[in-house]
This record gives C-alpha cells, structure tokens and sequence, in this order.
C-alpha cells in the first residue's frame, strides 16, 4: 500500500487499539487475521503488525508497520488480553 | 502451480551425500493420506526398510504439517513428527509444536530427513533456500544454549529444533525440542536426529499459505472461536493449563509413586502443589501457534530455592506427576529446577523418573544395592534427580545403563528384574490399568507407538460414564450405526477393546488435521465440521467416510511399519505385574477390573479383548492386516506376496 493511501484510509480516524505488549504471548494470531484480511494470504510474515519476541519467553515489543489503516480487526482475536479495541475497554469487554 | 491450502511439496534431505530433494505432494497422495501423522505413516513405510536399527542412517525424521495448520483455524496448528523408536523399536509418533506451520509458510508440507552427516550439522530451511551447515560449534551445548545462538543468529522469528546432550549420546531416553518447549515425542526423539549427526533444524517461511476459499472459511473460523468463547471453564483453563487437574487427579487417587504400587498422597499435593502454589511460579503462558487457550507457561522462581530461575513448561501436570509425586519434591520451585535441567539436557521426562523410581524399588525390595549405582543410594528426591539426570545424559557410569531406559537396565541386570517393571516394548506407561479400565488403559496394551494413551485418549478417562453419554461421544467421532452397535452390543454396556478403535481412528482424524487434544481445543471439532473446514482449505471434497478412512489408513500403516521392525502380537500386552499385584488406591486394595468395575479382569479377558479389538479393526488373530482390510483401505501396494 502506499504512503498515500494509508493516510486516506486512517484519515479522520484515531488509533482503535490499546496495546499491552507485556501481554503478549507472541500467538501471531493477529499477524495472520491482518495479513489474510488485506493480502488474501497467511503470513505473519506480510501483516501489519510485528511482534518482536525474546528466545521464547516474552514479548518485547508489537509494533504497527505504516501500512496499518488503523481497522482494529486484529485486536478482536487477541486472546490475551495484549490488543485491547478501544470501544470495547470503554463498554467493560476485553479488559482480561 | 502449487495446490490451495497445502504447500504442494515434501522437503527429502539425505544427510548421508548431502542432496536436498522437493518432490511434489500430488492431489492422490493429499487425498489418501491427508497429511499430518498419515502422510508421516506412508512416508515412514516407504522410506525405512523392514528390521532397520532405529539409529543407523536407514531411520528417518519425518516432521509434517497438516492441512489446517497454518490458517487462522484455532488450536490446529500441530506438527506430527514420525521415526521408528530406538527404545520401542516400534513406530514412534507426536502432534507437537510450530515446526509444521513454520515449514508449510516455507513451501513444504512435510520433511523427510534420512542418512548420516558425515560431521555435526545442522540444517536452515528458509523458503527455497535450503542449506546443511556445520555445527561443530553447537555440539555439546545444551537445548536453551542451542536454541538461543541460533535464534541470536538467525532471528526469533524462526522455529528452531534440536537436541540436547542426551540426544548426541544417542540416549533412548531421549527428546527433541521445538523452541526450547515441545517436544517431537518421546522414547528416543533426540537420539534419532542425535544419530544422523543433526544438532538443529531451523525454519523460516515467509511465502504464506492461500486457501481455496478464504472468505467461507474465515467465516467459519470466527465461529468456532465464538463457541471456544462460550466455555464457562475457559479462565481457568487459560491460568492453569493441565494444572486445572492436578486436584482432582490427586484426590481421586491417580497420582501415583513408588514404582506403580500406591497413589501419591493427597494432603501432600494439596500442601506443597496448590494451585496458589502453582500460581506463585506462573509467569506468561507459552502457546503453540495461534492458540488462544496458551496451556504452556514460563515458570518464574520469584522467591525462595532456585530464586530467578525461569523455564518454559509445556506440561504443568506431567511434571507435577513425574518430578512432584514419584520424587516427593517439596515445590513447585523444585519442579521447576528438574524440568529446567531435563529440558536443557533433553532427557525424556517420563522415561527418566519412571526408570529411576523402579531402581529406587529394586534398592528398596532389596534386588540390587547401591554398589550397582555407582555406589550412590537412590532416593526420592531432588538430590537424586539431579544427581542423575546428566550422568544419564552423558552416559556417566551407571548412566550410561539408564540412558537406555528399561531395556538398558534389563539387559545390564539380571532379567530377573523386568517383572518388577511396569512397561511394555521398554516403554512406560501413561496410565496404570488397575485404575479405571477404559480405552485409554486398554490402549496401554495395543497402541501401535507403545504404550501411550496417544490414540485412545478420550472418553473413559472419568469412571463410570453412563451409556448414553458415551453414545453422543461416539457420534460425534462419527461412527456409523453399525459401528455403533458392535460396540454396544455387548453385555456390559459397551465393549472397550472395540471402542479403543474407535476413539484411536478419530485421535488420528485430529492428528491428521494438527488439532490439540485439550478438552477446550478438542471439543469444538465435530467430523461434519472438519469434513467442511479440510474442503475450504484445499478445495478437495472428500466425503466425512473417506477422512475416517484415511485416520485409519494411518494406523494400519504404523501397524504395518511395526510388523516389519518385527513386533508380532506378543508384544501387545498388559504388564505381568498388574495381575498379580494390586494398586493400592488411597489405601484401599485395587485390582484390574472393567470400567464399570462389576468383575475382575483376568488375563483371559484381556486376551479376549485383544481378539475383539483385531477383528474390529479388519486384523487377523496375529494382529496383522488381513488382504481384504488392505484392499478396502486402498493399500493394496502393501499387501505381502
Ligand atoms: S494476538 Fe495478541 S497475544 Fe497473540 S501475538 Fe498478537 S498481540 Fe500477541
Ligand atoms: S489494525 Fe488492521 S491493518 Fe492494522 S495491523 Fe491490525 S488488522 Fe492490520
Ligand atoms: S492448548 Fe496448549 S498444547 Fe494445545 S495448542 Fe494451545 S498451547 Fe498448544
């Protein structure tokens, strides 16, 4: 995607996501839901988000690429607690 | 033009000349044999021949990935790891780890490794590029030490296996690891790789997977993951993993210790391995790719002995079982200590603490003294495991016994001492069959990787299930109404040897399909619904009756493996001792009885068990796959002349 069209598709948006990297459990399940959202494929490898792990243990940091449009669909499956939606703290869900 | 939802070629790496072969996974082989432990059988038939030492270049490490995994499915992302057993000598299988999915993002569904490095290597498999390098720098370093240079080499992104030190001295009672938690099985999965010179194995895939219809089964994932979400139990699962039984199992008398003969008292466990204890040591769970129920953790030593310690657990309940109970460990502190150590040297957790609790019985009933030993008592406790643990690693004086498990020790003692043993084919087991008799015991004495619940884990591991509940359990493992009725037939209420293959048939089904057999994981799957989710992946309609046909083309073809390693029907049986000897089950005297516990189980039902359990499944009274069972299964290449 380009520079461009990322800023078209954030526009008028804020960031729906709280993110809790200590969470983390480094499932890449929100790697592949993004990537196969916006590149039809699984591939962690492809998706807008990093998640840096630590030899196994823990997760250093989840960062998003300048690709991300700021849709929030990965935060829906994260289990652990670790992408938290913004509208769903506020309403008392997710909050694990 | 690779085929949908798999990756469409199998990784062949001969050790031996060096040559790295892909080979292309025809539509034919995908629809007979699925993938996962199925395609792990037929590859194991095909490439070991009959009477192969399980450590000579002719064994093979087979690591396949299944048609789900790799997708946004939850909770079927195993990788089923295949090899004959330098301790059983028999078919040696395990669903574990991310090593599959990593490798089918990389373009491979499964890979074949087969010969002998000529030096200690190790292997990088980054999409396309496939590559032998030396490991002589690696060699001799543990598992963390291993994985941690070549994650620091090579990025966390990757999956790395290998060995520990226990593996390189070809220890029997060895394991492999997946990043530095799962195992590729036990009974020697470390000496396997350990034989062919092969330290690691490094995995990368950035190509991804397309499936044939992304939409629908996106659909159908969030579903399932909804009704995942409806599990009342689920906190308590996700903070406890398997320690969510540890209680009960202690309560109800499953613990046991001193080689087999008692239950491990319940006011020790509820003392020293509460699940507040437990608690206390939980740091972040561990999951295997894309899982949401994350049952793994890294325990954390926060305070107390052992302060800073940190170790990845995938088993919280078989550690309290073998290090906790069998060694009267005082905390879970202590546990955390042997794992660590058993981990890094890569030692078969079970294997070692039952191997080492029936020589504390044979010092104990007097059999043998502490001059055998090393001139070292062995006790229950930590010092013991400790002191052990790497000398059996590295083969140190009576190490170097005990590194070849119950065998090993047979064969150095008098055999007089095996009837003191519990095992089958040198192989502990995993559940003791003069407790509740269901399938899972009864599988103990016919399950084609040995003595292991592995296939026949399921519905009879709570006693006295009512007839109707197991019905629904069987319908929804898809048996036909004849099937049905041959297992229900019978007198008792249900026949258990008939059943065991019918709940073997469905473990394989999911093993096939790479999904976790925790109950939370486990449940969501149905046969309609895997029948569906294998379509939308790969775009091939199988009928429901055709994936069973392939769970059981599995077995038989591990059956059939073993026959040619030389296993005849004497080898499936029930240990000698849990006949004449009782269980005493929180002190009260327990004998081999049925699942209902209305009689006794002599040895002439277990034979007659044995009958009805091969003629459920199309075998002859030797145990061995008649022509027409063959020919039904499509199998016909391996019918002998
Ligand atoms: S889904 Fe959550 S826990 Fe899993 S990798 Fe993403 S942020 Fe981490
Ligand atoms: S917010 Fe949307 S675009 Fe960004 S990483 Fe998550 S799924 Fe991908
Ligand atoms: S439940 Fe545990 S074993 Fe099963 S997939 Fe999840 S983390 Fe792995």
């Amino acid at each position: 995607m380009t520079v461009a069209k990322t800023k078209e598709k954030r526009a008028g948006k804020e960031f729906p996501i709280l993110v809790y990297p200590e969470k983390c459990t480094g499932c890449r399940t929100c790697q592949v839901r993004c990537s196969v959202r916006y590149l039809g494929e699984f591939n962690p490898f492809k998706s807008y988000i990093i998640v840096a792990r630590d030899h196994g243990k823990r997760t250093t940091s989840l960062d998003f690429t300048d690709d991300c449009i700021w849709c929030g669909y990965c935060a829906r499956f994260c289990a652990y607690g670790a992408l938290v939606l913004k509208k769903s703290a506020k309403s008392g869900k997710g909050s694990k | 033009m690779a085929m949908l939802g798999y990756a469409g070629q199998i990784l062949k790496i001969d050790l031996s000349t060096g040559k790295i072969e892909k080979e292309a996974l025809t539509p034919e082989l995908a629809r007979k044999f699925i993938g996962g432990i199925a395609l792990g059988a037929k590859l194991l038939n095909d490439t070991v021949k009959p009477n192969t030492d399980a450590l000579s270049p002719g064994n093979v490490l087979i690591a396949s990935s299944t048609p789900l995994s790799g997708t946004a499915l939850i909770g079927s992302n195993k990788t089923d790891w295949t090899s004959k057993s330098p301790l059983s000598g028999l078919a040696q299988t395990a669903t574990s780890g991310d090593f599959g999915a990593n490798l089918k993002w990389a373009g491979y569904d499964s890979m074949v490794i087969t010969g002998k490095a000529a030096r200690p290597v190790y292997i990088t498999i980054f999409d396309d590029e496939v590559q032998i390098h030396d490991a002589g720098h690696l060699w001799g370093k543990d598992v963390y030490e291993t994985s941690d240079e070549l994650w620091d080499k090579y990025g966390d992104t990757c999956t790395v296996f290998c060995i520990g030190p226990a593996g390189e001295k070809l220890a029997t009672i060895s394991m492999a690891y997946t990043n530095k938690i799962s195992t590729a099985g036990r009974k020697g999965s470390g000496a396997v790789p350990g034989s062919k010179n092969l330290k690691a194995i490094v995995v990368r895939g950035t190509k991804g997977l397309r499936v044939a219809h992304t939409k629908e089964l996106l659909a159908k994932a969030d579903e399932i993951y909804e009704r995942y979400l409806q599990d009342p139990l689920l906190k308590r699962w996700m903070d406890l993993g398997t320690t969510i039984s540890v209680e009960q199992y202690s309560r109800e008398g499953k613990v046991l210790w001193k080689n087999w003969r008692e239950s491990y008292p319940a006011d020790r466990q509820s003392s020293r391995f509460s699940v507040q204890q437990f608690m206390e040591i939980r740091d972040v769970s561990i999951p295997c790719l894309l899982c949401p129920l994350g049952c793994k953790v890294l325990y954390n030593v926060r305070e107390g002995e052992f302060t800073g310690l940190e170790t990845l657990q995938s088993c919280n309940m078989g550690a309290f079982l073998s290090y906790g109970a069998k060694f009267d460990l005082s905390s879970y502190n202590q546990i955390a200590k042997c794992h660590d150590t058993a981990n890094r040297l890569g030692l078969d957790t079970v294997e070692v603490t039952c191997v080492l609790d029936f020589l504390i019985d044979l010092q104990e009933q007097g059999v043998i003294d502490e001059k055998v030993t090393d001139g070292i008592k062995l006790e229950r406790d930590i010092d013991t495991l400790l002191t052990w643990m790497p000398k059996i690693a590295n083969r140190e004086g009576f190490g170097n016994v005990i590194a070849d498990g119950y065998t090993g020790v047979f064969t150095a003692l008098d055999q007089e001492v095996a009837k003191y043993a519990v095992q089958r084919r040198g192989g502990s087991l995993d559940i003791d069959t003069r407790g509740i008799f269901g399938v899972e015991a009864f599988g103990i004495a016919v399950g084609v990787t040995g003595p292991h619940a592995t296939f026949a884990l399921g519905p009879t591991m709570i006693g006295g299930r009512d007839i109707a509940w197991l019905r629904r359990y069987c319908l929804r493992m898809g048996m036909s109404e004849g099937e049905l009725d041959s297992v229900f037939s019978d007198p008792s209420g249900f026949n258990v040897a008939r059943l065991t293959r019918y709940v073997e048939r469905w473990n394989a089904l999911l093993a096939c399909m790479g999904i976790c057999n925790r109950a939370p994981l486990a449940r969501l799957y149905s046969l309609p619904l895997i029948t569906e989710l294998y379509s939308l992946c790969t775009g091939l309609d199988l009928e429901p009756t055709e994936l069973l046909s392939a769970a059981d083309r599995c077995v038989v073809l591990l059956k059939l493996f073993n026959i040619r390693q030389g296993a005849t029907r004497k080898d499936d049986y029930i240990p000698e001792r849990n006949f004449t000897e009782p269980l005493y089950i929180l002190g009260e005297e327990s004998r081999m009885r049925d699942y209902y516990e209305t009689r006794r189980l002599t040895r002439e039902d277990i034979k007659a068990f044995i009958d009805d359990y091969y003629q459920e499944r199309g075998w002859d009274k030797e145990g061995v796959p008649t022509r027409k069972t063959l020919t039904e299964l499509g199998l016909t290449d391996y019918i002998e002349p």
